[in-house]
């Protein structure tokens, strides 16, 4: 494609063997990403949503476009790749919390490109609950037939910020079109007892790309991520999410569930980092990947990293079709293997479902999941 | 003898390269109860699990028939479809899914037709409330965060909505209070009694007995059926143990 | 560049004896065309080993230094003396060894370990093989066990050709093609088939000059129905040059047969181990590593198995001490491309002393390898926090009848355990000594009786002087 530009992204903060082709991923973005601009619900009174201006270098601390770079996201300094000449920033009220969490809507349409950035700070002791829908405009969940790229691509980089004893929520819900690239990059920052709480569910996209790096520097500061994705025909998903501890007593807990069907291509690496300094840390992180199809591709890259001696690190993960006690518990209260597979299949998704405080995102998900099982070959 | 439900001949079964089983023997007439008793690791877990079919176990030689038609083959989905059902003592957690819908898929896949949603939930609240359940469990996910107990009940519940012709329990008194087991007797009871239904019930105590008639007492050592009786049987292991059968 | 030795505090002398410098001769120190026709002269080749050295050579020269790895810098190959070779010939009796050359051998026990039980030795002095000796019993049932070099001649030529470096290709990375060129030494090893071999073979390996690179070649060959148990333990004294060890392990093991292959490595703490260990395993086929790493200053070891055969089976148990100076990186790799075949890895990990020890596996599993599993279990032990441990585990699964677990955990050496042990009266130097031989059992109740011993004493050695 003219005007396009590779990138290198997801990095995996420790290389391993070449050839195995899963210490980073290539990205083709165009030149000109435009911006979207979410449209927002449910404002609430003790947020305040700006419009901060990324062209000069105005403006100070949260109100200053430095303030944000320095904070790393997890695709990387090349993930950084949208053009757009603003940000959309929401603070949280100290001391307050939001009541019904604000939706902001992406919509893209079914060609083009375009990047948008937001901005999430939350002052001290207080609670910022977001969630974000992007979608593609007009979307037919039932349609589920295979579709290829057609160029369109939809970003979002998402920074969030979290003062002494404050928590940002944020639930994310992506379907977007299978003729599109989703990038979804999330940088994070915690101060003393601060936390960012981080709900994911990859749906939709041919191509996805998504990533968060959170850096725990406040003590006691926590990061907890839970993803659910489930990705059929050739859908390719690239994720890479990464735990710093920097802060004593801090935590972490990352739980990936997936459902990989027909010859859908799944990388997920996922890092836990003990830095000297971070006595008493605890970091867990599970996977569990249902493979389903025939032609399916899996790459289980789970780092932990450390330089402290008192912490406690786990690991985990499960890989394969459903295993054995689980068939035979189902089959024992008579149902079969093929719909036990696509029963346990839309669990996974309902699961991660469950725990996002919102209706719209509850009924697309029941919807999709309804949709991708009936339709489901095994 | 009442009309036989279960006939299992010469069971013979291994785990990897452990013969666990030897051929055993046992058969169920309709509407009967059966206590299977015996020390630990004398094999009685494993013969309910060959009897539902799980592949964890190799059977090496017999035959399993249930009414009338030969299981040996079968998978437990089919075994389940039959009438024959088994609770579990780890029974499988699934985040996401709810009992709600589990059962009732459940009940869908064996009666080949889709319920009624308000037909179901009537069944559904009157077998919750013989056990002292919450609807509230109803909504949560397949034994998600529930207690020993919670989980104990859970199966039964399964039992009382899947009405099968013979349920095997395995040890699905253990690690219940006095009041928990006097609940999951309460259901167990509604089973034989309303239903007619057949039960295999493996256990260690004989609280679990108490409200029920037990037809057929079955002592199992290593792996071998050494002994079988009448109800009185239970009382007489209760007193002595199972000192005299061990070789 | 030269690089200082590492100075330990605790005394290591029994595993340090150094002989004075009694080499006839070496070649120059650079790597050269020339040199290596030298060396093949010098080995008697055959052609078609000359003309796969030289071959081997220009691939070297064209792969750059791995960068995802620990750092190499400290090695400078234009100045390693590739190939050294002590004053003495084979000998089959060990009162043909010079004094110097036993008294070495001596202090390691190796004529006790040979007399108690082990079937032959293959001991490697430098890098040619100075003593070698088959127990009647273990010849009389048909097992050839024989340096690499003199086999190229015998009966099992054809053999020799048809395996040598099949499974490690020099294009594999630059020390397999540095090992393809300049290789010397080593083991042959055939096992008939239905023979078992009750006793384990042992080969021990030893570097003794300075600037001397190791680089000897231990191929096997285990045919059908057939079970060997290989044990390879290695030693080095200290010296202020780089030293480099990039030996070759291949393993061919058959339908049905059953290879052990046990390493406790302890090369001096200045050493940069670059091994390359592949099996490859046929149908029904059982491939077992039992893999100890204390020794070196820079190590880079993965064995692999290539479970081709359907069936065949894969058994790693490793464990890596990095102390004061050592970057280890270790772990295993497997490949399962048959049907219903299975693979466990399980691995301990200590890191101490700014040590820094990084566990790297990968996991494949093909798209024909139907009803595979594997399971990898890692854990890591920190005991102070100027230490690194780092677990880099990878999977790529293409076959959705496959069952995959993983489990990796890092933590320390728990408080309540060690004040459990010091209220029974033992001193916390000795109880966190116990918890971290107790840690490593995983390894040490998979080695001979006599290995195991030294192994923990070497983890007791490593232990002193742990506390304040």
């Amino acid at each position: 494609m003219a005007n396009t530009k590779e990138l290198v992204v997801n990095a995996l903060p420790s290389k391993t063997w070449y050839w195995l082709k899963i210490n980073d991923a290539r990205l083709s973005v165009p030149a000109d990403v435009k911006e979207l601009g979410p449209s927002i619900d449910n404002k609430d009174e003790h947020v305040t949503y700006k419009k901060l201006s990324l062209v000069t270098e105005q403006g100070e601390g949260k109100e200053s476009p430095a303030f944000w770079r320095n904070i790393k996201t997890g695709a990387g300094m090349e993930g950084d790749f949208i053009t757009g000449s603003q940000a959309d920033l929401l603070i949280q009220k100290a001391g307050t919390e939001t009541k019904a969490p604000v939706v902001l809507h992406y919509d893209y349409d079914k060609t083009g490109a375009y990047g948008d950035r937001l901005y999430l700070y939350a002052e001290k002791d207080s609670t910022l609950k977001v969630v974000v829908i992007a979608k593609t405009k007009g979307l037919d969940i039932s349609d589920t037939s295979e579709k290829e790229l057609n160029g369109s691509l939809g970003a979002l980089q998402t920074r969030i910020y979290t003062e002494e004893g404050a928590k940002v929520e944020l639930h994310m819900l992506q379907l977007l079109s299978e003729e599109s690239v989703y990038v979804s990059d999330i940088g994070g920052h915690c101060e003393e007892d601060g936390a960012i709480r981080v709900t994911r569910l990859e749906l939709g996209s041919g191509k996805l790309y998504a990533a968060a790096e959170v850096d725990l520097v406040g003590k006691r500061s926590d990061f907890t991520a839970e993803i659910g994705y489930s990705a059929r025909h050739a859908q390719k998903y690239d994720m890479n999410y990464v735990a710093r501890h920097r802060g004593r007593k801090t935590t972490c807990e990352m739980n990936v569930n997936g459902v990989l069907w027909d010859k859908a291509e799944k990388v997920f690496r996922g890092t836990i980092d003990f830095i000297c300094g971070c006595a008493e840390a605890k970091g867990n992180e599970k996977e569990e990947v249902l493979m389903l199809g025939e032609d399916v591709i899996n790459h289980t890259i789970p780092l932990i990293l450390c330089n402290e001696e008192d912490v406690e690190g786990n690991h985990g993960a499960t890989i394969g079709e459903l295993d054995q006690d689980t068939l035979f518990y189902l089959g024992s209260r008579g149902i079969d293997p093929e719909t036990a597979k696509v029963m346990v299949a839309a669990s996974k998704l309902e699961a991660v479902s469950q725990m996002i405080p919102n209706g719209e995102i509850r009924k697309l998900v029941d919807e999709f999941v309804r949709g991708t099982t009936e339709d489901a070959e095994l | 003898m009442s009309e036989v439900l279960l006939q299992a001949t010469n069971l013979s079964a291994r785990v990897e390269d452990k013969e666990i089983l030897h051929n055993v023997d046992i058969t169920i007439g309709k509407g009967e109860t059966h206590v299977l008793m015996g020390p630990n690791g004398a094999g009685k877990s494993t013969l309910g699990n060959v009897l539902m079919g799980s592949p964890k176990y190799e059977l090496t030689e017999g035959k399993i028939l249930f009414k009338g038609e030969d299981m040996t083959q079968e998978g437990a989905d089919k075994r389940a479809k039959a009438g024959m059902f088994l609770s579990f003592q780890e029974p499988l957690e699934v985040p996401g899914l709810t009992m709600e819908s589990f059962i009732r898929t459940a009940m869908e896949q064996k009666s080949g037709k889709r319920m009624k949603l308000m037909e179901f939930r009537k069944q559904l609240k009157e077998a919750l409330d013989i056990l002292q359940m919450d609807e509230e469990y109803a909504k949560r996910s397949l034994n998600t965060g529930f207690s020993g107990g919670e989980k104990k009940k859970a199966e039964i519940l399964q039992l009382m909505m899947m009405r099968p012709d013979l349920a095997i329990l395995d040890e699905t008194d253990s690690g219940l209070d006095v009041d928990a087991v006097r609940l999951v007797a309460k259901g167990i009871e509604k089973f034989q009694k309303e239903r007619g239904g057949s039960l295999l019930i493996i256990t260690h105590s004989t609280r679990i007995l108490d409200s029920l008639d037990v037809d057929q007492t079955h002592i199992m050592v290593d792996g071998r059926m050494v002994a079988a009786g009448d109800g009185s049987l239970v009382a007489e292991i209760n007193q002595g143990g199972y000192e005299k059968y061990l070789a | 560049m030269r690089e200082k030795s590492q100075v330990d505090d605790i005394d290591r002398s029994i595993y340090d004896i150094k002989n004075e410098n009694l080499d006839e001769y070496s070649v120059g120190e650079g790597l050269t065309p020339e040199i290596v026709r030298k060396i093949s002269e010098e080995k008697n080749d055959p052609e078609w080993m000359r003309d796969f050295r030289l071959k081997s050579l220009e691939v070297y020269h064209s792969i750059s230094v791995p960068d995802w790895g620990p750092s190499i810098d400290g090695l400078d190959m234009d100045h390693i003396v590739t190939y050294i070779r002590p004053n003495t010939k084979m000998s089959a009796k060990w009162s043909d060894v010079p004094d110097d050359i036993k008294d070495t051998f001596e202090r390691l026990g190796i004529p006790q370990a040979e007399r108690e039980s082990l079937a032959g030795v293959g001991a490697q002095f430098d890098s040619e093989l100075v003593y070698h000796n088959v127990k009647e019993e273990v010849a009389a049932q048909g097992v050839i066990y024989s340096d690499l070099e003199s086999a190229m001649y015998g009966p099992y030529a054809d053999m020799i050709r048809e395996h040598f470096m099949k499974l490690i290709p020099p294009q594999d990375h630059k020390f397999a093609a540095l090992h393809g060129a300049v290789w010397s030494g080593g083991s042959f090893v055939y096992v008939p088939p239905g023979v078992k071999v009750e006793i384990p073979l042992q080969s021990y390996f030893r570097l003794n000059a300075p600037g001397a690179g190791q680089f000897e070649h231990t191929l096997i060959i285990v045919d059908e129905g057939a079970d060997l148990h290989f044990i390879e333990g290695c030693s080095a004294p200290k010296y202020n040059v780089a030293n480099l060890h990039a030996g070759a392990v291949e393993l061919f093991v058959g339908k049905n047969a059953k290879l052990r292959y046990s390493t406790i490595e302890n090369w001096s703490k200045n050493m940069y181990n670059l091994n390359t260990k592949r099996a490859i395993v046929e149908e029904g086929g059982t491939m077992e590593w039992v893999s100890g790493s204390f020794g070196s200053h820079v190590s880079y070891l993965y064995p692999m198995t290539i479970l081709q055969g359907n069936d065949s089976h894969m058994e790693f148990t490793g464990i890596t001490f990095a102390g004061k100076g050592q970057n280890l990186d270790t772990g295993a790799k497997v490949v399962h491309t048959g049907a219903r075949t299975s693979s466990y890895i399980n691995t301990k990990s200590i890191s101490k002393d700014g040590g820094i020890s990084t566990f790297r596996s990968s996991v494949v599993i093909g798209k024909n390898a139907k009803k595979s599993k594997n399971a990898v279990s890692c854990q890591s032990l920190m005991l102070d926090s100027i230490s690194r441990s780092d677990t880099i585990p990878a999977m790529d699964i293409r076959t959705k009848d496959a069952d995959v677990g993983h489990e990796a955990k890092i933590g320390k050496v728990s408080d309540d355990a060690v004040f459990y042990l010091m209220s029974r009266g033992i001193s916390e130097e000795d109880a966190r000594a116990m918890i971290v031989s107790g840690f490593a059992d995983n390894v040490s109740k998979e080695l001979p009786l006599e290995y195991a011993v030294e192994m923990n004493n070497l983890i007791r050695l490593e232990m002193k002087g742990s506390i304040g």
